[in-house]
């Protein structure tokens, strides 16, 4: 983070305008952002927003149907040229190698098309596979072969690192392995662009984010300011110990500071705006009786504001 | 590059399923052929009546005595009684002369019966003017058996030859002699020689379409050209990488069918081998558009294996593996004709067994050459090597 502050304003890459139509089907609809050198760069959005055709049209693997990118000074239309992929390090959603060579074998090949080149030992041990070297991809766990996926990717030392929906798919205690070893290749002074649909990942692991809508780039910024720019509500969920009566609840539901109020199960969960005002809605139930544990105060995240932007949630 | 190739010889090594189709499964076929045993339907049981007795047909029976598997009984005088032996496949005692020239003694079926009429090989015929050849003899034999390469074909072709000799040695070519099975000159070839050409042919076209369409196909079902084409690498080196690979093998998929062909069929191969490498080698790269084809038009592997089996089994079938497509039926013929595979095997089949040379197949090697250019047009036309 410190490293992106100091780097800041560099610009790695630029997107101008880029448009891809699909039988007058607009996937991506002339969106422009600028990813800055050394940033963890994320798109978020549902399935279906375009983020996938975005990165494949930037990796040179589609064509886009107008719009321009700027790597390096060089201006390129439609999509980046053969000769700049030396630049860059692709990791595909769901893509897999060659079923009958060995991770070693692999990364030797892929590393045999770039004049520059990590050695295959050397990124094997980045991601703890040293000693599987001699493996087919497919004798490995899920982790591992996502793990060899990406760090296939910086074979030959690129600049960008572009990884679609790298954690798609795992289970949330290799995600965050993943999360480790995204934050390692980063630290290595590589400027990463990565697609999720998961708002944590986003959350925890992104400088700076785009949101994705039908195509369109609704909002672009560091999750804190997303968060912070939008009027957001904080959530709070209780247990009680026995049960609100009716007249409790809607008692409780016209609270002046409570905007919105419904149950989770054995959870009241209710909206405030001003999360300094909680002890004014505690001292509200003390007063009615209402015993009350496991209070949760949570602040506002990327779903909500993904919600706010398009009223549907990140999840549909 | 180098490493490219390397890389893909190695995995197609490593992969069962090329292996199978390009070795396994052609000496596989070699292999069940030699169980059956065309051979012994090949050797000639031949009741010889003799009722000339002139110095010219005892020289015949002679010279018949001296090809191998050729076995005669002159135990008949009358060709009723013969013909009844014949007609019931009985086993009777034959001579046979071994490789140390060795007149020995076997029990078998007769096959063919051979009669020298009265006035065979009697010179004071010869001045008749007739144009009509004055020798003639009579062959009976079973007409169920009457492939290529049945006894009495070979009867026939061994007349022909033993009387050629004598043609030249007494009338400087004048035609003498005939047989009544006459025109079909067979030189010697059996069954197995037939086959050879078909299934080296065969092999070729499985391993091409089936190899080339799985190969690809699954590459593209997992993403993996998607993933190449995100490198430097210009995609036209994978695949060229991938013929070269495909070639090695074809080369060594012909080494082993000629072997087998050699060690296990025991067939003779008449013609030039390295012309049978070359024809092999330009052979190829029809099959490998066409599995390029059915590569392109499936989403994986599994379907691009199937549809290659559409492309490859009426060939198979049609343009004469196993047997020569004469007796197919008009139309079919003329379809059959008309497949990729039937010009290789009939160029083949020319050189394996008619010692022709890469002249005379100039024909069927331009067909190929037109089925390439075709299929490899419409190959570029319909695969994708980048998405919308």
């Amino acid at each position: 983070m410190k490293q992106y502050y100091e780097t800041m304003k560099k610009i790695a890459l630029k997107v101008e305008n880029l448009i891809k139509k699909y039988n007058g089907l607009m996937a991506v609809d002339n969106i422009s952002f600028e990813v800055y050198k050394g940033e963890i760069f994320g798109i978020l959005g549902p399935n279906g927003a375009g983020k996938t055709t975005t990165l494949e049209i930037i990796e040179g693997l589609r064509i886009a149907t107008d719009g321009q990118i700027i790597l390096d000074n060089v201006k390129m239309r439609h999509g980046i040229k053969k000769s700049m992929q030396e630049k860059i390090g692709v990791q595909l959603q769901s893509s897999s190698y060659f079923d009958y060579l060995t991770l070693y074998e692999i990364l030797d090949l892929f590393g045999s098309f770039y004049s520059r080149r990590i050695y295959p030992l050397e990124l094997l041990k980045l991601v703890k596979l040293e000693e599987r070297k001699d493996s087919l991809v497919k004798n490995l766990s899920g982790g591992q072969a996502q793990r060899f996926s990406i760090v296939a990717s910086i074979v030959n030392d690129p600049e960008i690192v572009f990884l679609d929906e790298p954690t798609t798919g795992l289970d949330p205690q290799i995600r965050r392995s993943i999360w480790d070893l995204i934050r390692e290749i980063n630290k290595k002074e590589k400027t990463i662009i990565m697609t999720t649909h998961y708002m944590e990942e986003a959350e925890e692991l992104c400088d700076r984010v785009a949101i994705m809508d039908s195509g369109k780039i609704i909002a672009l910024d560091s999750p804190h300011n997303l968060v912070n720019k939008l009027d957001l509500k904080f959530t709070i969920k209780f247990i009680t110990y026995k049960k609100m009566s009716d007249e409790q609840k809607r008692d409780f539901g016209n609270h002046k500071l409570v905007i919105k109020f419904w149950e989770e199960k054995e959870k009241y969960v209710f909206r405030i705006e001003d999360p300094t005002k909680i002890n004014d809605i505690l001292n509200w139930l003390e007063k009615k009786g209402i015993k009350f544990k496991n209070l949760e105060i949570l602040p506002p995240n990327l779903e909500d504001v993904f919600l706010k932007l398009t009223g549907k949630s990140l999840r549909e | 590059m180098i490493k490219l190739l390397l890389s893909s010889l190695k995995q197609t090594f490593r992969d069962k399923g090329a292996v199978f189709w390009s070795f396994v499964f052609p000496a596989i076929f070699i292999i069940i052929f030699s169980f059956f045993n065309f051979e012994g339907s090949v050797s000639a049981h031949i009741i010889v009546i003799d009722q000339a007795n002139t110095e010219i047909s005892n020289k015949i029976i002679k010279a018949l005595l001296d090809f191998d598997g050729v076995g005669i009984n002159k135990d008949f005088s009358d060709i009723d009684e013969a013909k009844i032996k014949l007609e019931k496949s009985e086993k009777i005692e034959f001579t046979f002369k071994n490789d140390e020239r060795q007149e020995y003694k076997e029990i078998a079926t007769v096959n063919v019966i051979l009669l020298f009429p009265k006035g065979y090989g009697d010179m004071t015929s010869l001045l008749s003017t007739t144009d009509e050849p004055p020798f003639k003899v009579q062959l009976f034999y079973n007409q169920a058996n009457d492939s290529l390469a049945s006894p009495s074909k070979i009867v026939a072709s061994i007349l022909d030859h033993i009387t050629n000799e004598i043609n030249l040695q007494i009338v400087h070519g004048k035609n003498l002699f005939s047989t009544n099975r006459d025109g079909i000159s067979v030189n010697e070839i059996r069954y197995y020689d037939i086959l050879v050409p078909g299934i080296i042919g065969m092999g070729i076209m499985q391993a091409g379409i089936i190899g080339m369409a799985s190969t690809i196909a699954s590459y593209k079902e997992k993403r993996v050209l998607k993933r190449l084409s995100a490198t430097p690498l210009p995609i036209w080196k994978f695949i060229l990488s991938e013929v070269i690979t495909h070639l090695v093998l074809s080369t060594l998929q012909v080494t082993l069918m000629l072997v087998l062909a050699k060690y296990v069929l025991n067939a003779n191969i008449y013609g030039s081998i390295p012309l049978i490498y070359l024809l092999c080698f330009f052979g190829n790269f029809v099959f490998l558009a066409i599995g390029f084809i059915a590569a392109a038009l499936s989403k994986t592997a599994r379907a691009a294996e199937n549809l290659s089996q559409v492309f490859s089994m009426p060939m198979m079938f049609l343009s004469g593996v196993f047997f020569e497509r004469d007796s197919l039926p008009e139309v079919v013929k003329f379809i059959a004709n008309l497949l990729p595979l039937s010009p290789l095997l009939d160029a083949l089949r020319a050189v394996s067994l008619r010692e022709a040379t890469l002249y005379e197949v100039r024909d069927e090697l331009l067909i190929v050459l037109i089925w390439t250019l075709v299929s490899f047009i419409i190959a570029v036309k319909v695969f994708k090597f980048r998405e919308e």
